[in-house]
């Protein structure tokens, strides 16, 4: 077995959010390869736990080095906010990893 | 609200109208576990990323549904190889020919009538002749071989992985965590280290988040965008699971979906729908069915299946 203990978080240096806070997704088009789905795009969602950094998948796929890593969150949405015709019950929820530069401060009311 | 969305591409289902989902496992071809075995020793040897192949496949446009899963990985895998310039389009249709002849069966005495007009006849396991993406994908092994990038004990040992190991594993993890709480609560904490304490071996390669259901909450899994499944843990995912209309509709109706594979849940049920679309990769921990106190952990094992791993079934026993 390995020697060192490999934790399935790494570290999330100078982390912009936090777990609990709220987040929009950018609703940007802009073409390429990216990690975030189209309908969860312009969507509110809450931070629910920050996996850490990671190379960035948008220079890695066209040859790049991924660097600099950037930070993922797990942001978590209520599915009525996702699908105006939700048909499940309303506290059901979707959790979806969100890089960093994707997400949005939203000021709470 | 919907109109927020914008399609990144054919890939991009999550939400879309899709049909119903055929929920049998057709497994998987050998040529299929050759292709899979083939990618991954090629991203572990840092040859191509992961992310190159998925844009390369996203840019094949309309025909992304045309070609079966691993024929776009095949051809993902010839655009990526070609840009790095790792080979080239001359050796590889070269090597085509030679991997083509390979199937040739001897003509030995055949009937008049049954001479196949003296052309060579060709086969594989499924009695007909091969592929042609089954054909690229050997070529493409041949030729990292030649250029010894890879070797094919590594693909045949990867491909042993599949059939006879990695499938166990999420069984055996479940049905620890059944049966030692400490354990269970590591898990759900940071599940890679959990999971290596049992000795087993994650190759450094996936970094995993173990999810619970309880009474309250059931859990469900997709990738919307290709395939993300935590392989090293769990195996292959099952056919279904890479279809078109699972991936479209989980994320939009994840009761509905469950239901058609005759899991009903109650509306009191929170249920948590996870899209599995960057580099965290999700295993179901599901509730522990009564009727199974006293059990020891290879009995429980036993019924534990892939789909209840994925969220989409329930492990029960069987009373009769």
């Amino acid at each position: 077995m390995t020697d060192k203990i490999i934790s399935s978080y790494t570290l999330a240096p100078n982390n912009r959010f936090n777990i609990g806070d709220r987040v929009l997704v950018h609703s940007n088009s802009s073409p390429g390869h990216r990690r975030t789905p189209g309908y969860i795009r312009g969507r509110m969602g809450i931070i629910e736990r920050i996996c850490g950094e990671f190379l960035n998948p948008e220079e890695l796929a066209y040859g790049f080095d991924g660097l600099p890593k950037r930070i993922l969150y797990r942001v978590s949405f209520k599915q009525t906010d996702i699908w105006s015709d939700y048909s499940g019950a309303v506290n059901d929820t979707l959790e979806i990893e969100i890089y960093e530069h994707w997400l949005l401060p939203v000021e709470n009311s | 609200m919907n109109d927020l969305s914008e399609k990144m591409g054919p890939h991009d289902l999550g939400g879309d109208d899709a049909g119903p989902i055929d929920i049998q496992d057709y497994g998987m071809k050998h040529w299929e576990k050759q292709s899979n075995a083939l990618r991954m020793t090629v991203t572990k040897k840092k040859l191509a990323t992961l992310d190159e192949m998925r844009r390369a496949a996203e840019d094949l446009g309309e025909r992304y549904f045309e070609l079966s899963y691993f024929e776009r990985l095949a051809e993902a895998l010839v655009i990526v190889l070609k840009e790095k310039k790792i080979i080239t389009d001359e050796e590889l249709d070269s090597q085509i020919v030679v991997v083509k002849e390979r199937f040739n069966v001897p003509i030995v005495d055949l009937p008049h009538d049954h001479d196949h007009d003296g052309k060579p006849i060709q086969e594989d396991e499924s009695g007909e002749g091969p592929l042609y993406h089954q054909l690229v994908s050997l070529a493409v092994q041949d030729l990292l071989e030649r250029h010894s990038f890879i070797d094919s004990v590594e693909i045949r040992e990867k491909i042993e992985k599949f059939d006879a190991d990695y499938p166990n594993r999420g069984p055996k993890v479940v049905a620890r965590a059944w049966v030692d709480e400490e354990f269970k609560s590591q898990l759900l904490k940071d599940a890679n280290p959990a999971i290596e304490s049992m000795g087993i071996d994650l190759e450094h390669a996936v970094k995993l988040i173990v999810v619970e259901n309880t009474l309250d909450i059931h859990n469900i899994v997709v990738c919307t965008l290709c395939s993300c499944y935590p392989r090293q843990l769990m195996g292959q995912p099952p056919t279904w699971y890479k279809s078109r209309s699972y991936r479209s509709r989980v994320v939009k109706d994840p009761r509905g979906v469950l239901e058609e594979f005759g899991t009903k849940l109650p509306l009191t049920m929170q249920v948590i729908t996870h899209d599995s679309n960057a580099d965290m990769r999700y295993m179901v921990l599901p509730r522990r069915p009564s009727g199974t106190e006293g059990w020891d952990e290879a009995r429980l094992e036993s019924i534990i299946s892939r789909d209840a791993l994925v969220g989409i079934s329930i492990p029960e026993i069987n009373t009769q």
